[in-house]
């Protein structure tokens, strides 16, 4: 009879502290808890990335001996700066969002050009006028988020992967402006595949309360930070190789 | 019935009697009107400055020039009286600011108008010398606007300031009426200093400048001179004769920060000229002999004005051959450090500007290469005064191949929005991957119905 009386009181305060949970009360009545309205996550439709990574066009790889982009620039690390918008049209049951993205990024490179009688014996003598490389990549991909195991059970890791077709609008400085050489002016659009894999770090999981209230105030479902790994196999043939194979960091908010 | 006596009428007659008093005396008044806040005043015989330069003030160009302002000055009951203008730090309102035992007002401006006036405005024509010369002295009711000489241009007891113009009417000692003062005046007669630290770095058809940031406060822009050594020095010291033992010296490697006579009188062979120009200006300790070292391609010229070569006046140093070739003189026979470009009229070595007070570096184009050029900075301030040379700079525009051209001379096929043909990609794969995702998102799309 004693545990009966123990277990019965025990289903009462379950039963009380359910409700307690799910809502709060004021000078104006009960209100929606954090909880509560975790149930009513709002739409989640658009993912937005801010990205920085390491840009090194493959310039280069268009030349069997010569080495133009490395003579001129050197070898040191280049970055860059973008921004993607992936529509999550689809969700794929047990998988994740799947959907199409566009991205758009900046990076230049600058040094130094060459004396060009000292470049014809064989010498590098860089002066002091300033030339660049400025190249702005775009993107339209297919985005997958295998986003499954971070919704079901908690794990916040999200991996995804990237496919479509990249294209870069490129200008070369020279000191007088965009550099031509034999009426070939410095610039010009080259397009190519690329691919991407990365994975996503739900950042709610650090904090869900402040996530679920971010969700309330701004819409914005999860937030992640990102490692990222692409080629962009952008310019062949004719074009100038301004795509590059490199990481990319960058943080992530699903809305 | 009809009534002589109509309340409302006297009232009415009253009203207009004391209206025809209040305003008869405003009616015969002596009035001045200015031309509206914000004109530019024409001048004469220098071009208006830009807007932004304080067009209505003087500037030491000005001043030389002796510039003329005309103000045209609306008149109201005019006959009988002069029309002065009074210049001062303040306002010359004040009877004791003009005639008093210590005036701070200065008279720049007094003519009788004449009888008649087309639309009653006069233009009152006013000297830039009269404004800068602020001849207090001659104060106390003089007859006539006391010329300021050219001199005043010069003068350092007062650099500038603002100023108002008072214009007044006057029959006597005694002004009448109204006052028009004008407040968009002032004088600045000194130029900024000139930038320290000028270097000269190669370009292609331009030399890149380069100096130590300024820490005046009123700078408007850098102006750029370049004149090309050659055009002032005689042939047969650039043809390599009798400068070669120097070349090949220099060529050595021991070029860089050869100042000293000395190591030229050690050579011995040099031109007997060089040597004593060499020794005159190590003496100096300013110019000297300057090599960049070899394969160098930026070099620093002299730092003085005082050092001459080849007794001839010029200001120079001597630079290392190129690829084992004669050395070059750096000189030039107007750009002298400290000279003032504008009086010296060296609008025709001016080969480029930048503007802003920030700025530490700048582009002097449309040289030629393969040319050795001495070129130097002026500093230009906010209203336009140009200050004089800074130290001269030396140095060769050459050929320059920059990225785009190395990329083509080494074979690259790229450039141009027509290039961008490519090569033809199967698209198969894409499709392929396409549709696999179409699939399997099929797929579980149909067990979930299920």
């Amino acid at each position: 009879m004693k545990a009966w009386t123990v277990v019965s009181g025990l289903a009462l305060v379950v039963a009380w502290s359910v409700p307690s949970r799910a809502q709060g009360i004021d000078e104006f009545g009960t209100f929606p808890t954090v909880h509560e309205e975790r149930d009513v996550e709002s739409p989640q439709h658009v993912a937005f990335e801010l990205r920085i990574g390491r840009y090194l066009p493959n310039v280069d790889s268009e030349f069997q001996n010569a080495r133009p982009y490395d003579t001129i620039f050197g070898d040191k690390n280049r970055y860059s700066l973008g921004l993607e918008l992936d529509w999550q049209l689809i969700r794929i049951p047990f998988l994740g969002t799947f959907g199409p993205g566009v991205g758009l990024g900046y990076t230049k490179s600058s040094g130094k050009s060459l004396v060009t009688s000292d470049l014809d014996a064989g010498i590098i003598t860089p002066s002091d006028e300033s030339t660049s490389l400025t190249i702005i990549p775009a993107y339209v991909v297919g985005v997958l988020r295998a986003d499954y195991l971070a919704r079901r059970y908690n794990i916040p890791i999200v991996p995804y992967a990237k496919l479509g077709l990249g294209a870069a609008v490129w200008s070369v400085g020279g000191g007088g402006g965009t550099a031509s050489f034999n009426g070939t002016p410095g610039h010009g659009l080259s397009f190519g595949p690329q691919f991407a894999l990365g994975g996503m770090f739900l950042l709610d999981f650090l904090d869900p309360s402040a996530a679920k209230e971010m969700d309330n105030d701004t819409g914005v479902n999860n937030s992640y930070f990102f490692a990222e790994w692409y080629v962009s196999d952008i310019g062949t043939g004719d074009q100038i190789h301004v795509g590059t194979n490199t990481w990319v960091l960058g943080l992530a908010f699903e809305i | 019935m009809r009534t002589f006596f109509n309340p409302s009428r006297l009232v009415s007659a009253a009203a207009t009697a004391s209206f025809v008093a209040a305003v008869a005396p405003a009616a015969f008044a002596q009035a001045v009107a200015l031309p509206l806040t914000g004109t530019v005043i024409p001048r004469t015989p220098l071009p208006q400055r830009a807007t932004l330069m304080k067009p209505n003030w003087i500037n030491r160009a000005d001043c030389i020039a002796d510039e003329q302002l005309t103000f045209a000055i609306g008149l109201s009951n005019f006959a009988g009286y002069y029309l002065e203008a009074w210049a001062g730090a303040s306002s010359c309102q004040d009877p004791t600011t003009r005639t008093g035992s210590a005036p701070t007002c200065w008279l720049v401006y007094r003519f009788p108008p004449p009888a008649s006036l087309t639309n009653n405005t006069l233009n009152a024509t006013i000297r830039a010398r009269d404004i800068v010369g602020q001849q207090l002295s001659f104060q106390g009711d003089p007859s006539s606007v006391p010329v300021a000489p050219e001199s005043v241009c010069d003068s350092t007891s007062n650099p500038g300031e603002a100023l108002v113009l008072d214009f007044m009417l006057v029959q006597g000692t005694t002004q009448a009426g109204t006052i028009g003062e004008w407040t968009d005046m002032g004088f600045d007669i000194v130029p900024p200093d000139p930038p320290t630290g000028v270097e000269a770095g190669v370009g292609d058809t331009r030399l890149h400048l380069s100096w130590t940031l300024s820490t005046a406060s009123d700078l408007y822009q850098y102006v750029f001179y370049c004149q090309a050594s050659a055009d002032s020095l005689a042939p047969r010291y650039l043809d390599g004769g009798p400068l070669s033992p120097l070349a090949t010296l220099l060529d050595a490697g021991k070029g860089k920060g050869m100042g000293s006579g000395a190591a030229l009188t050690d050579s011995g062979a040099v031109d007997a000229a060089i040597r004593d120009a060499s020794l005159e200006s190590g003496a100096g300790g300013t110019g000297g002999v300057i090599g960049a070292g070899t394969g160098g391609t930026k070099a620093t010229g002299t730092g003085g004005a005082t050092s001459t070569l080849l007794d001839s006046g010029l200001d120079g140093s001597l630079l290392p051959g190129q690829d084992g070739g004669p050395a070059q003189v750096c000189a030039a026979t107007n750009l002298i450090p400290g000279s003032d470009p504008v009086t010296n009229n060296y609008s025709q070595y001016q080969r480029g500007t930048v503007t802003g007070i920030t700025a530490t570096s700048g582009t002097a184009g449309g040289l030629t290469n393969d040319t050795l050029y001495v070129c130097a900075v002026s500093a230009v301030d906010a209203l336009g005064n140009v200050g004089v040379l800074s130290n001269t700079a030396c140095s060769t525009p050459v050929s320059l191949t920059d990225f785009f051209e190395l990329y083509k001379r080494d074979g690259g096929k790229g450039g141009g929005f027509c290039s961008i043909s490519g090569q033809k990609r199967d698209p198969s794969g894409y499709v392929a991957a396409a549709l696999a995702l179409s699939a399997l998102w099929y797929s579980r799309r149909k067990r979930n119905i299920a």
